[in-house]
């Protein structure tokens, strides 16, 4: 059954890898975390190695955005890593561990210690291919514990497990989440509550704030919720629900605050959640406004049938992004010089403004003509379309994939309720 | 003495400019139009200094006239900046009296340093009306000019010399001149037959 799992893990990772090398081609580059290295002796409870999630997370692409920290190490059989990490109650606690071979053969667990050193969940293959990864909202506040060891350690002593693998530990921890109002009345663009961002949690100066709220959502139902965005400051917004998105469908849109849709997202965060990645607030548009719904509401009115509880976790970026990206693409081609070229004459909206390249408040062709220097293609060529260089159809492997992934696990469910 | 003061004025203007500064300037050609109808005028940049840097990346240039005796009728743009529209961006926006001239290129600094090999060059050919009426005479002057090098940096204008337009004088037509000379050869013979 084992050899017969991992075969079926290589076959899927191969096809991981082939949309991931996809994926890779056309993603925007992200800020990569400071790695932490492992340092031995931290094979115990009473010796784990003590890990600060003070930095900003602010890549989506696994875990949400938050504070928090980057592990290098490795294990070795009979070894196990612990590591330490202060949190306070309510947060929201991402742990993921991440091989080179994407879990192909490598088969890491993980085992989560509450302050009183009790082991209170672990996981083995909730990540891609046999990678662990956790979700939980922290029950009390004080110093908890991550242990990574191989497949087999269910006590995290390093006792039983042969697995050699050097390994990424991502540790997030994002702000206490706030609750939806009750009774539900944000159903609608108009009627949208706004975003917690109070007390320090959301800073709106600064990057790397975070706020998280809880909701539900009930066949017919939509959540929409409105944040203030500072002009040229970018938001990333993620949605996790109860089990990693294995089995609930949401759908997520962020619109300006003329009620235009920006992005719309449906499976680009874990399993089939949805997750939107540094949106660059258009000019004019002081606020974002989210919409929370499920599978084949494509209009965002309430027409599907799916039902879960979210969390909704939506953090502030770097201001600008990139100067010059004035779509917000992050790519300067002709469609962004073109935009310059129509606005010269123009204020800039501030001082984060991507046509304002020199930064003088005032848009000019000297800024068109200073952010054709940035252009990804020659003559400002216009942005490449997707290519996979191959005969394209390979592109559909993830799709297919999560497809068959997603009615295994329905069917395994509904197989456990009859 | 005369001597000492020549070296001290050579060395005062010395400092006042700038080692590799340019004297970037620009003009309408011809500066003097005599025009009854359509008619086009060159704007031109002069002192860039020929091939190498620096080069121009881009302008804005906004030119001023009378609208009640001249009409902006349209542009065509040089290929100092690339070919429009794929290795340049080109336009004008209009406003009443006012034409604003506006170009990015959006070749690499060694392109252009290569394509303005000339120390003056054609960057529009901007197109008029004269309007009939009562004026006859008026101006094509340089309103706000930006000037950008090849990496999106001000170039300095220090001269913009507009251009002055006036109406033909009005030529009889040949009719008239027919009517009239029949006219008086009819005379003429009246009065010798008379004599």
């Amino acid at each position: 059954m084992r050899e017969r799992k991992r075969a079926s893990g290589a076959l899927l990772a191969i096809l991981l890898a082939i949309g991931l090398a996809v994926g890779l081609s056309l993603a925007p580059a992200r800020p990569a975390l400071a790695a932490v290295p492992e340092v031995e002796p931290n094979g115990t409870l009473a010796t784990a190695q003590p890990v600060v999630p003070a930095q900003t997370l602010l890549t989506t692409a696994f875990p949400p955005p938050g504070s928090g920290a980057l592990v290098t190490g490795s294990v070795a059989p009979g070894d196990v890593d612990y590591f330490a990490f202060d949190l306070a109650a309510g947060q929201l606690l991402t742990v993921a561990v991440v091989t080179d071979d994407e879990g192909a053969l490598a088969d890491p667990v993980v085992g989560l210690f509450d302050p009183t050193g009790a082991l209170v969940a672990t996981d083995d293959d909730s990540g891609p291919g046999f990678l662990p990864a956790l979700r939980l909202v922290v029950p009390t506040a004080g110093t908890w514990k991550v242990a990574v060891s191989g497949f087999g350690d269910v006590h995290f002593d390093g006792s039983i497990h042969s697995e050699t693998f050097s390994y990424r530990l991502v540790l997030s921890a994002a702000p206490p989440a706030s609750t939806e109002p009750s009774p539900d009345h944000n159903g609608s663009f108009a009627t949208a509550d706004a975003l917690p961002v109070g007390g320090g949690a959301f800073d709106a100066v600064a990057p790397g704030g975070v706020t998280v709220v809880t909701g539900n959502i009930t066949a017919g139902d939509v959540d929409y919720w409105t944040v203030p965005v500072p002009p040229g400051r970018t938001l990333t917004a993620a949605l996790y629900d109860a089990d990693g998105g294995a089995l609930a469908d949401p759908v997520l849109r962020v619109l300006s605050s003329s009620d235009t849709s920006l992005r719309n997202d449906d499976d680009s965060g874990p399993g089939f959640l949805p997750e939107v990645a540094s949106l660059t607030a258009p000019t004019g548009s002081p606020t974002l406004t989210l919409a929370v719904s499920g599978f084949g509401d494509a209009t965002f009115d309430g027409s599907h049938d799916e039902s879960f509880g979210y969390q909704l976790v939506v953090a502030l970026g770097p201001s600008g992004a990139m100067v010059c990206d004035v779509n917000g693409d992050h790519y300067v081609d002709s469609t962004d010089i073109n935009a310059i070229f129509a606005a010269r004459g123009q204020p800039a909206s501030g001082s984060t403004d991507p046509r304002d390249a020199d930064r003088d408040g005032q848009i000019t062709v000297l800024d068109g003509r200073a952010c054709t220097l940035q252009c990804g293609s020659p003559n400002c060529a216009p942005k490449p379309a997707a290519s996979c260089g191959l005969v394209g159809l390979e592109a559909l492997a993830p799709v297919l994939l999560l497809t068959w992934r997603r009615r295994r696990l329905r069917a395994a469910a509904k197989g456990d309720t009859r | 003495m005369k001597a000492l003061v020549r070296l001290c004025l050579l060395l005062l203007g010395s400092t006042l400019v700038p080692v590799g500064a340019h004297a970037v300037s620009l003009s309408l050609v011809p500066a003097t139009i005599t025009a009854s109808g359509a008619f086009s005028v060159d704007l031109v940049v002069a002192g860039l200094g020929g091939s190498g840097p620096p080069s121009l990346g881009a302008f804005d240039v906004k030119i001023g006239f009378d609208s009640s005796f001249l009409d902006f009728t349209g542009a065509s743009f040089g290929a100092v900046l690339g070919a429009v529209p794929l290795e340049a961006i080109a336009g004008t926006t209009t406003g009443i009296g006012l034409v604003d001239v506006a170009e990015i290129s959006l070749l690499a600094p060694a392109a252009l340093d290569a394509l303005q090999s000339a120390d003056s060059f054609t960057l529009a050919t901007l197109s008029f009306d004269v309007l009939p009426g009562p004026v006859t005479s008026g101006t094509l002057g340089f309103g706000a000019t930006t000037l950008s090098d090849a990496f999106g940096t001000a170039l300095a204008v220090t001269s913009a010399t507009g251009a002055t337009v006036s109406v033909s004088p009005a030529v009889p037509e040949p009719a008239a001149f027919v009517v009239f000379a029949v006219g008086f050869a009819i005379a003429s013979r009246a009065r010798r037959g008379a004599r």
